[in-house]
């Protein structure tokens, strides 16, 4: 079937520019995962309900899922990714991964790009402010239990 | 006969006091471990290893994998919970430019049997043409009677979701179902255990108690989706896929396909949970390698989240009638359960053994039955059976303790035979605070709170056809390998610990290698087996290839290599420590660029309970037991988990830190299973209303209570490592638990799950029940 | 999804004449809803008219009135300081919506447009008499709710912002369902410019609506007493798989009780 060409999509991935073909209709999420093979971002459900697609546009958490590609052009997007800067382990990776964050991990990045939307908006959150920000994350292993000591201990280190 | 030799072990829960115990162990076996407290590594917080690959977005889920060429695959489901498929024409779809293969999995004239069961099945070069080729499909359905509801299945009028020839037979190994049952309209069973004489038991009784218990389906809601991508090639087959049994599935995959289990490899990296619902290859995984064999390129299919609640497991619905006759001292004289459970078109919705093992009764019988219903098959999700049946049991406890005027504790002491739950009921009771407890109802003010307890069993699995290999390389580099996968609860963390305690090494020195058929066949991650079974072969195997590895040191450092030790990285001489050799210095030694020691587990030291051709079950059942402290608003009728304290065993803990996690999971899980999840069908349509994250609820981070973990070290002298499993323990006792501090709370009791606020404010009489 | 032509106007008139002149097109606002039913293919628009462009996001606050665009976010309300000091409980209204990444999304106009029953925003609309401006009128709440899922709103018809009366007393109370945080009931009450006005979402079947009731309850009596006497009836009321109307009933009392006294 012959196809319009798709339009090309400028943004920034995770500090870098990216030019990228994506479809009006085309999610961010798809963009990410199938167009650029950024596959940490996760997909967990049919649509907003999960948030393992939580990714920061201009720094802010959004839901990949529910995001066209198109929105994105000239905006800053940050994924799991990005925050490894250098090969080292963000603070908040660094507790996640040593106060046992995670079990099976699915939902580890959408957790952590939700989590350091928070820190970057207040960087000493109340656990009440905290379970708040996660509170569109879900996760069937841990309880949430050590994931809110992880985001609790980045806080305090930082 | 194998050589043996005696061993005197350490035994008895360490925190209340050890004793020993005196084995005879093969020859070839190492020696007792000590406590944990004189072990470096063992019984330790050790991060998972592989950690910085999952915060990082670098582990690989099945749902990740692209291969070149890949296709992509999507079913066409039945749209109707009965039918008879009329007409399935693919040929539009074959033809459509894009589409590789298209294959039947249903005949005209077949009848489907639940809404969402694979029709047929496309593969196409993108997601959109498999979608555009789905719909080119002309099938016809022809609508037939259909029963959801499991109540009106079991009336003599119902619609009959099988006919006796065509309804499934059952295990030969019992588990889900026992074999031979009989089958009368969509009933099947009773299954029976019977001891002693209940009637007799309950003319003997000085109080009968009766209760009628109901429990919801649950679905597993792992938030990878059942996937998998198949490669099919001339010179075998590789298959990557989220499982919980690489080993298992190769052996599926062999004889379905008739290949050699050598040209089958089974490929698992992250895992996104399965909780029981990704034991078997299935038909999602069957008709993806079935399409790749076809198309010759390899073939993804990744369920989405509505397949995914629909069709991909669930843990089936039961109903309990319970009775049970007890002495004025607490004594059972009797007890009789009789259930029926759905598991829609599957077998396997009984009680499980909760009651029948967990409590001293002389005079005891279970009739369980299974009720079919046009719904997607159950299978064993988390303590199968066992987890709705101790809602019932240990709520029948609850009420029997309170007819009695005695504490529920000081019941349980009395026909409860287990040590270990005895010293878990009393450091649980100090650590909630028992003593505060009120009586039912006592709490004045709107939002009362209350305080409850109840108890876990579950089975000392172990998988016996299990095998692992360490390797030390002759740069002084470890690696372990097996085929069992990590699902999550960090197998691959607690294998680096037993290599690195034994080598003297710390446990990022060991490259584990796991899910991967390539290596040595490992077991299933299920049934709570997984460290029961690799542990001991793989401490065995670390010490053998340390034994070769001394040989050699033993020469440079003029001694006899049983006179060596390896500690802190170093093999040295153990009465003269200065005399060592760094490890790597050792392995510099070795005449070959890599030695290795290949092991599979061994009988447990005391034999076994029970024994199935690759499993086992020791002697000694897992226990736990949790105490609750809810507080109820008895104007909305919101339940409010506050406190959740968790005691349990697993015989020698290997890593705390990860226990703790599966603990606080399993907790989170039974109060999600408690308060919120339900599987909605439509008894109208016979559609799943909920199948989704919206309108199914699972528990999210508002709803976890503050959680205390304790975990004892039960040592029993059983294998190498003395430890065994906690994930299915811990899910077990939550919902009781809640029930009965709700039932302390608002001196109501609640009966069936989930306990919403709308089923509160019925039981509080505030509103009546639609 | 579907494809379908996106079209990003400037201007409020473009988007207007193309959402009049075809009636499958679609007027886009945050997509926390449209996108997913999008996604699942429950609606195939033959256009996608993204309102982001309109330069309709903006709080003005003048003594008497709090005047919010239509796109502005609920991240934005929660967070405005000039809402907080007027009408604080609105500002808590939009902070409790949904979760952080819809808050960050969704928008006032979006949600008062899709008129979800269960949505909290035409609770606060409905109760405080707020105006609802469109690019044609000025519609009153009192006639711009028709039912579930229903407006006012004509064809071509876009809304640009909600002006709110600042009510001398206000608070809004839901018992949200777990996960989604919609209201399985929400009682927004105020006492203000408008009178005494109780309004109720989540619960009927047409909508949010007017308890009035409560409200001649209030009128004479301002407390939570005065509202804990007024029975509710079920009849009307929504039944689901997460609540039944008698229930739902139940929920309107306690959340009305709850509210007035946070109003103070």
């Amino acid at each position: 079937m012959p196809n319009e060409p798709e339009p090309i999509r400028h943004f920034r991935l995770n500090g870098r520019n990216c030019a990228v073909p994506a479809a009006d209709h085309t999610l961010l999420v798809e963009t990410l995962r199938e167009t650029l093979g950024h596959v940490g971002t996760k997909q967990g459900c049919d649509g907003g309900e999960c948030g393992a697609c939580t990714v920061l546009i201009d720094g802010v958490a959004r839901l990949a899922c529910l995001t066209r590609t198109g929105e994105c052009e000239g905006h800053e997007i940050e994924t799991i990714e990005g925050l490894a800067a250098g090969g080292r382990m963000s603070r908040l990776q660094r507790a996640f991964h040593e106060r046992l964050g995670t079990q099976c991990g699915y939902c580890t990045p959408g957790m952590i790009m939700a989590a350091e939307s928070l820190l970057r908006r207040d960087p000493h959150p109340t656990e009440t402010a905290i379970r708040e920000a996660l509170s569109g994350n879900l996760c069937r292993c841990t309880g949430y239990v050590k994931i809110v000591e992880a985001v609790l201990e980045a806080a305090g280190a930082g | 006969m194998t050589a043996t030799r005696t061993e005197i072990f350490s035994a008895g829960i360490v925190e209340a006091g050890l004793g020993t115990v005196t084995r005879e162990i093969p020859a070839g076996e190492p020696p007792p471990w000590p406590p944990n407290a004189e072990l470096t590594w063992i019984g330790k917080d050790v991060p998972r290893l592989n950690g910085r690959d999952k915060v990082t977005g670098a582990t690989r889920y099945t749902v990740d994998v692209r291969l070149p060429g890949m296709l992509h695959a999507r079913f066409l489901r039945c749209p109707l919970p009965s039918a008879e498929l009329r007409k399935l024409d693919t040929a539009a779809a074959t033809a459509l430019d894009g589409a590789r293969a298209v294959i039947a999995l249903a005949r005209p004239g077949d009848r489907l049997r639940y809404a969402g069961q694979p029709v047929a099945a496309v593969a196409a070069l993108s997601p959109g043409v498999a979608a555009e080729a789905l719909a080119a499909i002309d099938a016809e359905f022809r609508p037939l009677p259909f029963v959801v509801d499991m109540d009106e299945a079991r009336a003599p009028d119902a619609p009959l979701v099988y006919d006796e020839a065509s309804a499934p037979k059952g295990n030969p190994s019992g588990f889900p179902a026992a074999p031979g049952l009989p089958v009368v309209g969509n009933v099947r069973g009773p299954a029976v255990v019977r001891r002693g004489d209940p009637a007799q038991g309950f003319a003997a009784a000085d109080i009968v108690v009766e209760g009628e218990y109901r429990t919801q389906v649950q679905t597993h809601s792992c938030l990878e989706p059942h996937a998998i991508v198949a490669d099919w090639r001339a010179d075998g087959l590789t298959v990557y896929m989220s499982t919980q049994f690489t080993s298992g599935v190769r052996q599926e995959l062999a004889a379905l396909f008739g290949l050699p289990l050598n040209r089958v490899r089974v490929v698992v990296d992250g895992m996104g949970g399965g909780f029981g619902s990704k034991s078997q290859l299935g038909v999602y995984g069957r008709t993806a390698v079935e399409l790749s064999r076809l198309a010759g390129l390899p073939v993804r299919l990744a369920l989405d989240r509505h397949e995914e609640q629909i069709d991909a497991g669930n843990r089936p619905g039961t109903f309990q009638r319970m009775r049970l006759g007890a002495k004025r001292d607490g004594t059972l004289t009797a007890l009789a359960i009789e259930s029926h459970g759905t598991a829609g078109v599957a077998l396997g919705a009984g009680i499980g053994f909760f009651a029948e093992r967990i409590y001293t009764c002389p005079n005891f019988e279970t009739l369980q039955h299974d009720v079919f219903v046009n719904a997607g098959p159950g299978c064993a999700m988390r303590g199968p059976g066992n987890t709705p049946g101790a809602y019932g049991l240990e709520q029948a406890i609850d009420t029997l303790s309170e007819r009695l005027g005695l504490d529920p504790l000081a019941l349980r002491d009395r026909i409860d035979p287990s040590k270990a739950r005895r010293e878990e009921r009393r450091i649980g009771a100090e650590r909630i605070g028992w003593s505060r407890r009120h009586k039912p109802g006592a709490d004045p003010g709107a939002v009362k709170r209350g305080m409850g307890v109840a108890q876990s069993l579950w089975m000392s699995n172990v998988q016996t056809n299990v095998a692992c290999e360490v390797r030390v390389l002759r740069d002084g580099s470890v690696e372990a390998l097996s085929s069992v996968q990590d699902i999550g609860t960090g197998i691959g963390t607690v294998m680096a610990q037993v290599v690195a305690e034994v080598l003297g090494l710390r446990p990022g020195d060991i490259t584990v290698r796991i899910g991967d058929t390539e290596f040595p066949p490992g077991g299933p991650s299920y049934g709570s087996r997984t460290t029961a079974s690799i542990t001991p072969p793989l401490r065995t195997a670390a010490t053998r290839v340390l034994a070769e590895l001394g040989r050699e040191a033993a020469r440079m450092l003029n001694a006899a290599p049983e006179e060596l030790e390896a500690r802190e990285g170093r093999i040295r001489v153990k009465s003269d420590p200065g005399r060592s050799l760094a490890f790597r210095d050792a392995a510099a030694l070795l005449r070959t660029d890599r030695i290795s020691a290949v092991e599979s587990r061994a009988d447990d030291y005391p034999g076994f309970r029970r024994r199935m051709p690759d499993a086992a079950m020791a002697h000694e059942d897992l226990g736990g037991v949790q105490f609750a402290e809810v507080a109820v608003d008895t104007e909305t009728g919101a339940i409010r988990v506050e406190r959740v304290v968790a005691v349990h065993d697993c015989g020698r803990p290997i890593n705390r830190l990860l226990l703790e996690s599966q603990v606080q999971g399993g907790v989170l899980m039974g109060v999600s299973y408690a308060l919120l999840e339900r599987r909605v069908m439509d008894r109208r349509t016979g559609l799943m209303v909920n199948a989704d994250l919206e309108h199914y609820k699972l528990a999210g981070v508002h709803d976890t209570p503050e959680i205390e973990v304790v975990i004892l070290e039960n040592l029993q002298g059983n294998s190498a490592t003395d430890a065994y499993g906690i994930a299915e323990p811990a899910n077990i006792a939550t919902a009781p638990a809640i029930a009965n501090a709700v039932y302390n709370a608002i001196g109501v009791r609640l009966t069936s799950l989930p306990m919403t606020p709308d089923v509160v404010l019925a039981a509080l009489g505030k509103t009546g029940r639609s | 999804m579907y494809d379908f032509e996106y079209l990003k106007p400037k201007a409020l008139a473009e988007a207007a004449s193309i959402l009049a002149g075809d009636g499958d097109a679609k007027a886009l606002a945050g997509g926390m809803t449209f996108i997913p039913v999008l996604k699942q293919r429950l609606n195939k628009p033959s256009k996608v008219v993204d309102l982001a462009a309109l330069g309709l996001s903006g709080i003005k606050v003048s003594g008497e009135t709090v005047e919010i665009g239509a796109m502005t976010t609920h991240a934005t309300v929660a967070a405005s300081a000039d809402v907080k000091r007027a009408i604080p409980a609105l500002a808590k209204l939009a902070g409790n919506i949904g979760d952080e990444a819809v808050r960050h999304r969704g928008t006032i106009g979006g949600s008062l447009a899709n008129n979800d029953p269960s949505a909290c925003y035409p609770a606060a609309v409905l109760a405080m008499g707020a105006t609802i401006v469109t690019n044609k009128r000025r519609i009153e709440a009192d006639n711009y709710f028709q039912g579930m899922f229903a407006t006012a709103l004509e064809q071509g018809e876009v809304i640009t912002s909600v002006v709110f009366p600042v009510p001398a007393k206000a608070a809004y109370m839901k018992f949200a369902n777990p996960a989604s945080r919609y209201a399985m009931v929400g009682v927004f009450v105020a006492k203000g410019p408008k009178g005494t006005r109780v309004a109720v979402t989540g619960a009927g079947q047409n909508g949010v609506f007017r308890h009035k009731a409560m409200e001649e309850a209030l009128a004479k009596n301002w407390s939570a007493d005065a509202v804990a006497g007024v029975k509710t009836p079920a009849d009307g009321l929504n039944s689901d798989i997460h609540a039944s109307a008698e229930y739902r009933a139940h929920l309107v009392g306690v959340m009305a009780k709850r509210a007035v006294a946070a109003a103070g």
